[in-house]
């Protein structure tokens, strides 16, 4: 080895050390005082345009907060002028006239005006939209600017329901300089703005202080992302979320309900749950076998079991609390010998066998197992399959290719969908399609009602799917937090009445992005560090070099393994992305821009070219670069890897020493005994039972979520306490044996008695002959711990709601978001190489017998 | 002369069991006591009990006074005082005896360091080390255990041991693990560093030859008690007890049977074979370095000859072993069997050939598969029929095979466990035997034995190539029983043979510088006991 | 050495709830478990008693036969990913240790691309590529099983290439396959059965893993991951829901782990070859 390079090891450790004492140093970004809440929220968005989407969960956070439209519709389901100050309708239906509110301005700053409100509607109803409404503007002849203020919309048949479709989130005023980045920045008009979104974390809103209305009482609102229904109970209970607006545990309402803490409003939503059934395929195709399956369902039990009595039983496409509703409950009854006696009517005696696939939402996979049961009662031999939304979407809404399934149809007046042919209900009926079509032209309420009465009991009668029951809005927050709205009309959860009253609030908000450069460069500066320690140690570099060759061939390897596994998941990214209302031509449109039409092998190239300079592509769901996802990810998995690490080191080492110090004693046994024990604890359960302890009961820690780095340095490592806890106790009584047993063959060597010989004491020869020969196996445990820690976390991320790495892949897996699957998956790949790597490098410092290119 | 170590009535016992009956010697400044015994007879554990180290659960009575003070029962500050300074110790295993992960230097200066020295350590250090051969500037202190060769290694631990200068220096089996002429010169430093510090040294070996070329007195140790002790030229010339004359008895090697007569067809020929094997790349591109094993090496065995192969680890004789047996492909040259080249396994000509010759190795634990049964494992080799044998003929042949090497009658179905290493030497030989070979390759085949068990083994290859007129290529490192079994030998150094001719003549005037060497090295007790008579005669 | 910390009722302990489990897995079979395991909304969440031992679960059926019901996925998971491990693993490792040459490179290469993916994430990459359920857990599971095995074999089987006992079968005319399956089966042997338990113990664990965030076995077949799953919004009001099936799991690492030390004690006595 040249001097210069011997040399080297020294500066590279200083500028280490110096990074890592910064990093540490970081300033602490002080939450914002006052009044905030956090709410919780089970759905990440997708993304934050509501144009492009009809996803519920974009609708949950900007619209009527951030995106208005011309009108909107109030929590009682009415139409009420937004921006639109007022309108006027020609007689004949076909042409509306609106004034916009004067002194408008969007969070930028630049006035609205009637351009911007065209440009919008424009852009909604043009051929490559994808906006989810766009057929519904498709009777819009033209759109004519008046003034500044004055805009026309001009129709070619009436439609009446169009003040209600303007009020609605798809079709809110953007301005034309903006939209284009509303993803990821939505600039709207709202009562609160856009001031940032943590992926997997948060989305955090502030208020909008030039309001043109009754400017917002709070001071800003974090939308806080927990995707498990299992954690949310815990979320709210710890204190980490305000509220939901919608909680995804309606076992726990009652509970909550009786809790001084909460208030809990139960109200309605525009969902229709239905066990949807496949009319076009055999048996379904007959009424006699549908009306079977009504007939076995027992509503009641289903509202007791899966929903905890939320939610009221529907006997039609149609909500309740519509004043057009007609209750056709008992058109069904429940009444399983009816259920046989059609059955065997249709020819089926004997009962036939089908496969119940079930979405990921909390009340399908709920109901289907007591369908399950209930239709098994009648002869019905049913498979469930449980399957993410991507397939769902793939396999039953866009390939019909399902018997029976569960899904809430949470878009208001979606009664169309009936008509619409080739959708997945394969129903069609000539009758219901002329309803439709003359209720349309109808703008006389009394008609209208009567029309909605009959689709309604058509829809019974051709028992086109069984309906369940209509979803609940279970609304649960705080006490002392006001002003969110009980029933859900429309979706979206509108914050601009919410208000606390009393005391200060949790929550915290921050502003900058976190510091995952900074991480990155101290796991590239430690490598380099050692790098240069090892080259002082006079590690031959063509030991080096050959192990580096292997790396990038087992890394090309895994890249071609992943690429292929990737390419073969079931789902269509594009149509699921754009939704459950999404048109063909859109998701064409998103498969060409994402690059999906060109061949497989064209693919992988660009792929590995990319991420050979940095580039990891665009996300699909989030639509920012997956480089950005990764790291802030990253800034949130590497540290709850090294603290794991740290804990597990800092738990093993000093037992394993205590228990090899007098082998065969007491301590020795009881300390192995409880590492025997420890090893058989899965660190999942460790987990829920810490929840249990140290969260609900105690209160010591809170039960999930992340604040963030910039909330301060002890903030963010006491949320990691218990994820690190939970995974470093089961990794320590694996390292703690392993030191043991390995200390245990090391004191049996010669070179430890040559040392007792020469007059050391037994604990001298343990700690200075026998402890740095057990610690080299114990090095390859270690190193693939860390990788276990940093990648194997998902559970744990999962069981904490963390925003990490796994957790970034199970959702991005969950949403067949492919271009994150894979790169993340290869960078955990590479993480795992590269530590193994570092290790070996490691070896070559501490034991001198691999230097100068020996193999062990 | 004083005495330094007084030892009375030791007694050590591990639960029930008496390890070590009521032991007692003295040892003088200046005097090298030597204690020998068969493996198990308490060798071992008289040095750990001397030294408070004795394995856990172990419990010593009796006295250990070093200088005068008592060492039994003292408590554990004492004894650590006493360790390194008052007694030095040096191990079998210099592969092992030494902590991988620190530098000689280190391991050195901690010895110093616990005992108190805290200035000019490191001089010290380097002066020790130079003292026991190991100067800074051909071996720096900042070399590590695995840079050294075994016998610098055992310099290094005799460096550690006598670093603080203790009034007792005791070796166990110092030299086993090394060539003979190592071997010499580590026992001539021992000799040497007794004499200059006046130290009392016990050395404790099972090789009678070894403490007669160096000990002053011995003590002969059978299942923990000493039958027999004295000055060592008095006990070894006139043993008293029955155990040391036995001991002196296996020594004795059996007389080799004259040479048979007749026309000897050549059997094995090897023609000047080369192979090499590939080392890591100094340089990334420069040229794989290669260590050449064999280096043009070629051989003759005729039929009935018994050929002995002598040399040091490392000269190439395993190699050679493993290519006449066609285990291993030379670069160069060839092996003909009956005058054919072996051909690859599985055809009819292979198996003709490798019928005719047959190999026994050195580990009677290792070279049975220890998972099968005795018959499995003789029959083995009837695989080099083309037609294996029906059940019945396979099991007459293995029964024969088995009387021929006088394990007549055993239990074909038990395991190779249930047999001594004599036994299980006889059934590789009986292996080897059952497709009746022209010549046996007998790779270090009685090195792993103790002496008795040596004895009869060598006894039985002799009947054997009586009764069957075999060849042998008898592979050794030791001389004493290459003399005993061979009439022609080949002498291997670095890869080449570089002496060759009767056995006789080679080992009583050695031509090659490093037969020589080796010749001189090789501790015999004939000429040690003579050597000695002829000390005490002039002293 | 056996270290006095493996108790020497470690094999005894652990076979017994082996047995308990394997008693368990069968005697579910039973009618009487069907009758458990129906959905009664009347008799949710009710607390453990005479009639519910372990108590019921939010649509009202036994815990207890939900988790002997489970002992059915997680030994039926462990067992099958663990034999694909066996039955693919060990003639791989064999014939690398025996041949060398392109077995071992495959082997090489292969092993360190599958280890190359931490464990549970190559697992969850398989179930999103095949479709959750179980027999995608035994994949999964099983495919990081093959490189155990075959590492673990050709390593001590390529130790014992070494031995006298090989060079004198190859002396005697045996054949690669021979060498490997006679002699170097016999000899790794125990290594592969100690192994085989760590396996098992893991392969449990991953496959309540995999089914906590419903990759794994799925409904209505109960699995103990799953039931953890359920049981996290319940757990403060029905803590049994978290207890048992969780206790289940860890007695069941446990009781393997211990067969697993006390064989590995018993073994290392007997170390192929060597002095017994």
């Amino acid at each position: 080895m040249n001097p210069a390079s011997r040399r080297g090891g020294g500066p590279h450790l200083a500028l280490a050390l110096l990074l890592l004492a910064s990093l540490l140093g970081a300033p602490a970004t002080a939450a914002l005082p006052g009044r905030t809440v956090v709410l919780g929220l089970a759905l990440e968005p997708p993304n934050l345009d509501p144009s492009a989407t009809s996803a519920e969960a974009t609708q949950d956070v900007v619209y009527g907060n951030i995106f208005e439209g011309l009108t909107r519709i109030t929590e009682q389901g009415r139409v009420a002028p937004a921006l639109a100050a007022s309108w006027s309708v020609s007689d004949d239906g076909l042409r509306y006239r609106f004034t916009l509110r004067p002194g408008v301005r969007f969070h930028d700053g630049s006035p609205l005006t009637a351009a911007d409100v065209r440009w919008s509607l424009q852009r909604a109803r043009a051929a490559g939209s994808t906006n989810p409404l766009r057929e519904l503007l498709a009777p819009v002849r033209a759109i004519h600017l008046i003034d500044e203020l004055n805009l026309e919309l001009e129709l070619s048949r009436p439609v009446a329901e169009l003040l209600t479709y303007l009020g609605w989130g798809n079709l809110v005023v953007m301005s034309a300089a903006t939209a284009a980045n509303a993803a990821t920045a939505p600039v709207g008009t709202g009562p609160y703005r856009f001031v940032e979104w943590r992926k997997g974390d948060a989305v955090v809103l502030a208020r909008n202080a030039d309001y043109w209305g009754t400017p917002a009482r709070l001071d800003g609102v974090t939308f806080r992302i927990v995707p498990d229904a299992s954690s949310a109970l815990a979320a709210l209970l710890a204190g980490d979320v305000d509220g939901y607006a919608n909680f995804p545990a309606p076992e726990s309402v009652a509970a909550l309900a009786l809790d001084p803490r909460f208030t809990v409003a139960v109200g309605s939503t525009e969902g229709e749950t239905l066990l949807a059934i496949n009319n076009a395929r055999k048996p379904f195709d007959d009424v006699r076998v549908r009306r079977a399956l009504a007939h076995a369902v027992d509503r009641r039990a289903i509202l007791q079991g899966a929903m905890y009595g939320y939610g009221e039983p529907i006997g039609s496409h149609f909500p309740p609390h519509d004043p057009a509703y007609v209750d056709l409950t008992h058109r069904y009854a429940f009444d399983p010998a009816t259920a046989r006696a059609l059955l065997r009517e249709a020819g089926y005696p004997n009962g036939f066998a089908l496969t119940l696939r079930l979405p990921p939402p909390y009340y399908a996979r709920r109901s289907g197992e007591i369908i399950a049961a209930e239709l098994g009662a009648i002869g019905i031999r049913v498979r469930i399959e449980n399957i993410e939304w991507a397939q769902w979407l793939e396999q039953v809404f866009k390939n019909r290719d399902f018997d029976l399934t569960i899904v809430s149809h949470t878009e208001p007046m979606d009664y169309d969908i009936y008509a619409r042919r080739g959708y997945y209900f394969g129903y069609s009926n000539a009758t219901y399609d002329a309803r439709l079509a003359e209720l349309s032209r109808t703008r006389e309420e009394a008609v209208r009602m009567r029309l909605l009465g009959e689709l309604q009991r058509q829809l019974a009668e051709d028992c086109v799917n069984v309906y369940l029951f209509e979803l609940p809005k279970l609304g649960v927050w705080r006490r002392d937090l006001h002003g969110l709205w009980r029933e859900a009309p429309v979706q979206g959860i509108n914050l601009s009445g919410a208000y606390l009253d009393g005391a200060a609030t949790v929550g915290t908000s921050s502003t900058a992005a976190g510091p995952t450069g900074r991480v990155l460069a101290i796991v590239a500066l430690g490598i380099l560090a050692l790098g240069a320690l090892a080259l002082r140690r006079h590690v031959s570099a063509r030991h080096l070099l050959g192990r580096a060759a292997a790396l990038a061939l087992t890394l090309l390897g895994a890249s071609a393994l992943i690429f292929l596994l990737v390419n073969v998941l079931p789902g269509d990214p594009a149509a699921y992305m754009m939704g459950l209302n999404a048109n063909p031509t859109a998701i064409a449109h998103l498969r060409a821009q994402y690059g999906l039409d060109v061949p497989a092998w064209r693919q992988y190239l660009q792929w590995l070219a990319g991420f050979l300079h940095g580039d990891l592509g665009l996300s699909y769901t989030y639509r920012v670069p997956v480089a950005d996802l990764v790291g802030q990810r990253l800034a949130v998995s590497l540290p709850l890897a090294l603290y794991a690490l740290a804990l597990s080191l800092a738990l093993a080492l000093p037992t394993a020493l205590a228990a090899a110090r007098r082998p065969g004693k007491v301590l020795d046994s009881i300390l192995m005994g409880l590492a025997q024990l420890g090893l058989a604890v899965p660190n999942f359960w460790l987990g829920l039972l810490l929840i249990l302890t140290f969260s609900v009961q105690l209160h010591w820690f809170a039960a999930g979520g992340f604040p963030g780095w910039d909330a301060g340095l002890l903030p963010a490592l006491r949320a990691l306490t218990m994820p690190a806890v939970a995974l470093a106790v089961p990794q320590a009584c694996i390292l703690a044996r392993v030191l043991r047993a390995e200390l245990g063959l090391a004191l049996a060597e010669d070179y430890v008695r040559t040392a007792r010989a020469k007059g050391l004491s037994p604990v001298q020869a343990l700690r200075r002959h026998a402890l740095p020969n057990a610690m080299i196996p114990a090095l390859t445990i270690i190193g693939l711990q860390f990788s276990f820690l940093l990648a194997g976390a998902i559970i744990i991320e999962t069981v904490f709601a963390l925003p990490g790495l796994g957790r970034l892949l199970f959702q991005a897996t969950a949403q067949r978001d492919l271009i994150v699957v894979r790169s993340v998956v290869l960078l955990l790949v590479a993480a795992v190489v590269l530590v193994n790597f570092l290790v070996e490098l490691l070896y070559a410092v501490v034991d001198p017998r691999l230097r100068d290119g020996g193999a062990r | 002369m004083t005495v330094r170590l007084q030892v009375q009535d030791l007694t050590v016992t591990l639960g029930a069991r008496r390890l070590l009956a009521g032991v007692s010697f003295e040892v003088a400044a200046g005097d090298v006591y030597g204690l020998v015994g068969e493996s198990g007879s308490g060798k071992s554990m008289t040095a750990l009990a001397l030294v408070g180290l004795l394995p856990r659960g172990a419990h010593a009575t009796g006295s250990v006074r070093l200088d005068g003070r008592e060492l039994v029962g003292a408590d554990e500050a004492t004894l650590g005082d006493v360790r390194g300074r008052g007694i030095g110790l040096v191990f079998q295993e210099p592969a092992t005896a030494l902590n991988p992960l620190m530098t000689i230097g280190a391991q050195v200066a901690e010895g110093l360091r616990v005992h108190g020295a805290t200035t000019a350590v490191e001089a010290e250090t380097a002066a020790v080390l130079a003292r026991v051969g190991l100067p800074a500037a051909s071996v720096p202190p900042t070399r590590y255990p695995h840079e050294l060769s075994g016998g610098q290694r055992q310099r290094v631990a005799i460096a550690i041991a006598i670093a603080a200068r203790p009034a007792l220096l005791i070796a166990d089996e110092p030299t086993t693990a090394l060539d003979v002429t190592t071997q010499a010169h580590i026992l001539a430093l021992l000799r040497t560093l007794v004499a200059e510090d006046g130290m009392a040294m016990v050395l404790i070996s099972h090789d009678l030859a070894v403490v007669a070329e160096t000990a002053t007195s011995l003590a002969i140790l059978q299942r923990g008690e000493i039958v027999e002790q004295g000055h060592l030229a008095g006990v070894l010339s006139r043993p008293a007890h029955a155990y040391t004359r036995q001991l002196l008895r296996d020594y004795q090697l059996p007389e080799l049977p004259p040479r048979l007569d007749g026309a000897s067809t050549l059997l094995l020929q090897a023609d000047a074979l080369v192979r090499d094997y590939p080392l890591p790349r100094r340089r990334f591109f420069g040229p794989r370095p290669v260590r050449r094993a064999l280096d043009g090496v070629s051989l003759r065995i005729a039929d009935g000859e018994r050929v002995g192969l002598v040399g040091e680890s490392g000269s190439g004789k395993s190699t050679l072993v493993r290519t006449l047996l066609g285990l291993d492909v030379p670069q160069a040259g060839a092996v003909l069997i009956a005058g054919e080249a072996l051909q690859s396994s599985g055809t009819d000509s292979s198996r003709r050939l490798r019928r005719l010759v047959q190999v026994v190795f050195q580990d009677p634990y290792g070279s049975l598969n220890p998972r099968h049964s005795i018959a499995r494992i003789v029959a083995e080799p009837l695989y080099l029929h083309r037609e294996r044998p029906p059940r019945v003929e396979r099991e007459r042949r293995v029964a024969a095979a088995l009387e021929a090497v006088g394990l007549g009658g055993v239990n074909g179905h038990a395991r190779p466990q249930q047999f001594s290493g004599g036994q299980r030497q006889r059934i590789a030989i009986a292996r080897a035997l059952i497709v009746e070979p022209r010549l046996l390759v007998l790779d270090e085949a009685v090195s792993a034995l103790d002496a008795s068990t040596r004895l009869q083994i060598l006894e039985l290859l002799c009947r054997l190539w009586r009764e069957r007129g075999l060849a042998y290529l008898f592979v050794s490192h030791d001389l004493a029983v290459v003399r005993a079994v061979t009439e022609r030998l080949l002498v291997m150094h670095e890869g080449r043979i570089v002496e060759q001719g009767p056995t006789d003549r080679i080992l009583d005037r050695p031509e090659h510088p490093y037969t020589r060497s080796l010749v001189a090295a090789t501790p015999l007790l004939d000429r040690a006991l003579a050597r000695r008579g002829a000390e005490d005669e002039s002293r | 050495m056996t270290p006095a910390w493996r108790p020497p009722a470690g094999l005894a302990a652990g076979m017994v709830v082996l047995l308990v489990y394997a008693a368990l897995a069968l005697s579910s079979l039973t009618a009487a478990f069907d009758a458990a395991l129906t959905i009664d909304i009347g008799a949710r969440l009710l607390a453990p008693s005479a009639a519910h031992w372990f108590g019921t679960d939010a649509l009202g059926r036994d815990v207890f036969a939900m988790v002997a019901v489970g002992t059915r996925a997680s030994l039926g998971v462990a067992l099958s990913s663990v034999g694909i491990g066996l039955l693919l693993g060990v003639p791989l490792g064999l014939l690398a240790a025996a041949r060398g040459g392109l077995v071992d490179d495959v082997l090489a290469r292969g092993s360190d691309l599958v280890f190359a993916f931490p464990s549970l994430l190559l697992a969850v990459l398989l179930s999103a590529a095949l479709g959750p359920g179980a027999l995608t857990a035994v994949i999964a599971i099983g495919v990081f099983n093959v490189p155990v095995f075959a590492r673990l074999v050709r390593g001590n089987g390529l130790s014992l290439m070494q031995r006298d006992f090989v060079l004198s079968a190859r002396v005697a005319g045996r054949g690669t396959l021979a060498i490997a399956f006679d002699h170097l089966l016999p000899n790794v042997a125990t290594l592969v059965v100690v192994q085989a338990t760590i396996q098992l113990s893991l392969a449990i664990v991953a496959e309540a893993s995999l089914s906590y965030v419903g990759l794994g076995v799925q409904p209505p077949a109960p699995s103990w991951g799953r039931m953890l799953n359920e049981a996290q919004t319940l757990a403060s009001g029905a803590p049994w829901l978290a207890w048992f099936p969780g206790l289940a799991l860890a007695f069941a690492v446990l009781a393997l782990n211990l067969v697993g030390s006390a064989l590995a004690a018993r073994f290392a006595a007997r170390v192929p070859g060597e002095a017994s």
